[in-house]
């Protein structure tokens, strides 16, 4: 336990713990300027819960996937820097995957308010998609909606299907596997390459400057106004004496051996007499001459074999520097290519990084989308399930209907509603570019649409089933065969057979009604308009008696209208009343997962 | 003494304070920000009175020693606040001529 504190010590802490911290924007943490803004402006238990909702999902396969999934650089310190961009898509996706995580192991209830928004909206948003939902819906406020959309959220099987879509969402196969670390070192090594050449190239045209620098010396620019090099004028004039001076300097050598030959001479003859022991004072003094002719010669001979070999140093740099100039020509060639190779590479290596970043980048994105549309996929596959086993158990039912019918008319008849009218939910794949970024839509309407959507308006517009009646008809196949069970004679006879029609007329109009829900909407002018046609008002008698709610529904509905016959007080009710009916009665299964509207409510309401 | 919702929230937003001082200081790291505001949220809430604020902030601070200043100052506070009202029973019991007993109460505060 801390110890207790003076009143002095007091004060200093309480101005060390309450300070204002420094201006925010002067903070190096992120996070800490954030709070800083914040602090004193916020309740502090909102900044509190996001801290909190900041806390790693406890599932490490997925939370490994994330960290690898969308990775940044390592420092020199080896902790991973993200750029801007990953690091939102890093939030993001443990974001969504904190959440996903807590619905499908802790419920709804478990998640903070921010979350619990999030996951209705989007299966809200899923689930307004079918008229069916968008219809049920029509006469609950948004607290309702939500209400319904939670119910269903807390649905064991509902759940499971977003388990599903979150296993798929951080499975192995989500794994990316796009490189940009090889694409960078790549791009290094051309880098340095590219460095080598243009350093090289560099020190070649330091060494040309230089040669050329040196060779101006030996250039001759009078003929554009210049004037000749120092070391050309002085080479010419070199040149020019060079024929003299080599005829002088014969001439001279000739002399100087002369020259020489009678110094010896001299010599002798002197020796000879100092032998004798006589002297010829004469003969030092020739002697004395002929010595200093000799040095002369010999100091003409030095100056010009001077001369002459400073022309050859002359022309030997003059040769030399032309020769190097050529060979420092010819590897600037070679490098200047050398250098636009590696610019080339280097080029060509960035472009390939880029790509592979941009596809790398397009991963990580794919991969946040998996993550945030779990909850979208995971409702599509919840009510393509409901939908399709909806579709399937129709299908059994009509055909046990087929197989115990005798009469052929009524069995073509009911084929024909199963083929016309029942059907399975699809994904179609729309938007994007030949393939890039098509999105997968799921289409919660049924393939027959058309044709479903054909009958009913035509319906709506005349009130008469017969045209109904002979699209079933026609329709009617052999379910071995799969030939047409009746001619065009025999559909023409018995759309003539009063009783026939009566008969199937209201059930051509049932089925009708309820394939239109499914697939599309039925506004309350129309709902109105099909209960004032008799066989309309017929019809949804008629289901409301085969519903199991039927004598609530009748008893409700003559309450309304205070009248007792059905049909009759069918028409009575508003359009808005009638159509909660038909989608009480009417719609399929679904409807129980998505709404929980009451008898009551729906007509007393309407 | 209880602990009104107020000051619970005045305790709230000193902890985010020390929390960026924290981490400006290096004293903390992100990693450690999620455990921290669960501790805060999970623990704050169930405190009614000065004693279990005291303790909540003390075993804050075993868990997180920056917190340290924070405690020290809470717990300054309680024994401000229980000298005052001391203080204020001895000059009670002095006016009614309880010396004694005033010197007795007084002494439980100086003597420690």
């Amino acid at each position: 336990m801390a110890p207790t504190l003076t009143t002095e010590q007091r004060s200093a802490v309480v101005e060390a713990a309450v300070r204002r911290p420094e201006k925010p924007e002067g903070f190096k943490s992120e996070t800490a300027r954030k709070l800083a803004g914040r602090v004193d402006e916020e309740n502090p238990r909102v900044l509190l819960e996001e801290l909190r909702q900041r806390r790693p999902v406890e599932n490490p396969a997925a939370q490994h996937l994330i960290e690898r999934n969308i990775a940044g650089e390592k420092d020199s310190g080896g902790s991973i820097k993200r750029s801007p961009e990953q690091q939102r898509r890093f939030e993001e996706a443990n974001r969504w995957n904190t959440l996903n995580q807590a619905l499908v192991e802790k419920g709804i209830d478990s998640l903070s308010p921010d979350q619990r928004k999030n996951a209705i909206d989007q299966v809200r948003d899923v689930l307004k998609r079918l008229p069916e939902a968008e219809r049920l819906w029509w006469n609950l406020s948004v607290d309702q909606i939500n209400d319904e959309v939670t119910r269903l959220l807390k649905d064991p099987d509902f759940i499971a299907r977003i388990r599903e879509a979150r296993s798929e969402a951080t499975g192995e196969s989500r794994i990316i596997s796009i490189d940009v670390v090889a694409a960078q070192a790549k791009l290094e090594a051309t880098k340095t390459k590219k460095g080598q050449a243009e350093r090289s190239l560099a020190h070649n045209n330091g060494e040309r400057d230089n040669v050329t620098a040196r060779l101006e010396q030996f250039e001759d620019r009078t003929a554009t106004g210049g004037s000749k090099g120092t070391k050309l004028q002085e080479l010419e004039k070199l040149e020019r004496e060079a024929p003299d001076q080599t005829a002088r300097l014969e001439e001279l050598e000739r002399l100087s051996e002369e020259a020489q030959a009678r110094l010896r001479d001299l010599e002798n003859t002197q020796l000879a007499f100092a032998v004798k022991g006589k002297a010829l004072p004469e003969m030092a003094s020739q002697l004395g001459d002929k010595r200093a002719e000799v040095d002369k010669y010999r100091r003409e001979i030095s100056t010009i074999r001077r001369d002459l070999s400073i022309r050859e140093a002359l022309q030997r740099e003059k040769a030399e520097l032309q020769e190097t100039r050529g060979q420092l020509e010819q590897q600037r060639i070679d490098l200047e290519k050398a250098v636009n190779e590696t610019i080339r590479d280097h080029s060509l290596a960035q472009a390939e990084l880029d790509g592979v970043s941009l596809e790398r980048s397009q991963a990580e994105e794919e991969f946040v989308a998996g993550l945030r549309n779990v909850l979208r996929d995971g409702t599509f596959a919840y009510l393509e399930d409901k939908i399709t086993n909806a579709e399937q158990s129709l299908n059994k039912m009509l055909e046990e209907e087929i197989a115990q019918t005798q009469d052929t008319a009524e069995k073509a008849f009911i084929s024909g509603i199963r083929g016309r009218y029942v059907g399975k939910p699809h994904k179609e794949k729309r938007g994007g570019l030949l393939g890039v970024r098509t999105k997968e839509v799921w289409v919660p309407g049924l393939p027959k649409g058309e044709v479903i959507d054909g009958d009913y308006q035509k319906y709506v517009e005349s009130g008469n089933s017969l045209h109904v009646v002979k699209g079933l008809l026609d329709a009617g196949r052999d379910p071995t065969t799969g030939e047409r069970l009746l001619t065009d004679e025999q559909v023409t006879n018995l759309l003539t057979d009063k009783e026939f029609i009566e008969k199937m007329g209201p059930r051509a109009i049932e089925e009708l009604l309820r394939a239109r829900l499914k697939t599309g909407d039925i506004t309350e002018n129309e709902a109105t308009i099909i209960a004032n046609y008799d066989g309309g008002a017929a019809a949804i008698e008629a289901a409301i008696k085969k519903d199991p709610r039927g004598s609530e529904f009748i008893e409700e509905i003559q309450a309304k209208t205070g009248e007792e016959d059905l049909q009759k007080a069918v028409k009575r009710l508003s359009g808005k009343s009638i159509l909660a009916i038909l989608l009480m009665i009417l719609s399929s299964a679904l409807a129980s997962s998505i709404s929980t509207v009451d008898i009551k409510r729906a007509i007393q309401t309407a | 003494m209880d602990v009104s919702a107020q000051h619970k929230t005045e305790i709230e937003r000193k902890i985010l304070k020390e929390i960026i001082n924290a981490l400006e200081n290096n004293k903390v790291t992100e990693a450690e920000l999620p455990n921290i505001a669960d501790f805060v949220i999970t623990h704050i809430d169930p405190v009614q009175n000065q004693e279990q604020m005291i303790k909540f902030l003390d075993d804050l601070s075993q868990k997180w020693p920056f917190f340290e200043g924070l405690e020290q100052l809470e717990r300054g506070e309680v024994i401000e606040a229980k000298e005052d009202q001391i203080e204020q029973e001895v000059l009670n019991l002095a006016k009614s001529g309880k010396v004694t007993e005033a010197i007795n109460l007084a002494k439980t505060v100086t003597e420690k």
